[in-house]
């Protein structure tokens, strides 16, 4: 089970960094919605399903349609 | 639970993970937003399918909660995001 949980805090770092690397600024908000889903699972490897339950209701549908709204009133493209 | 049965579980667990990595180098390398959409509802069937595995080899009901949860919030996300698009965003 310690492979699993390593696998899974690899993902996350590197779903950060692809956050910060994509110029698409929707592209990210995907990326950001991938890495909010494996913190999920991670939270819900370390025994905790009631704070994956908020990550997975917070984190991957509010926040993500929070940011699709600012982005349809501001610049898709990063300059 | 028969070692049998765990052993099956566990493999299965674990080609999930394989399955969500495989969809996340195309998602990170995806030129389009087409590719990513489709491959963020991959890896929130991925997902889903590895919270019910879980929930059976943890032997727990409320997981199996939190996949229903998960399975209502990533629909809502990708149908919002597919939305915005097809009413040509800021692309035009």
């Amino acid at each position: 089970m310690t492979v699993l949980n390593v696998a899974l805090v690899i993902f996350l770092i590197l779903a950060a960094l692809a956050v910060e690397r994509t110029k698409d600024l929707l592209g990210a908000v995907v990326v950001f919605s991938a890495f909010s889903l494996m913190m999920s699972v991670l939270w819900l490897i370390l025994k905790t399903p009631d704070v994956a339950l908020t990550e997975a209701a917070i984190g991957a549908g509010v926040t993500c349609i929070l940011f699709i709204a600012v982005i349809s009133r501001t610049e898709r493209y990063e300059k | 639970m028969h070692p049998m049965v765990e052993w099956f579980l566990i493999f299965t667990l674990f080609m999930l993970i394989l399955a969500v990595a495989v969809s996340f180098v195309k998602m990170v390398i995806g030129p389009t937003i087409w590719d990513r959409i489709l491959m963020i509802n991959l890896i929130s069937a991925k997902v889903l399918m590895f919270m019910a595995v879980f929930a059976i080899w943890e032997d727990s009901n409320l997981i199996l909660d939190i996949a229903i949860a998960y399975g209502i919030v990533g629909f809502l996300t990708i149908t919002l995001l597919s939305k915005y698009i097809m009413t040509g965003g800021r692309e035009k």
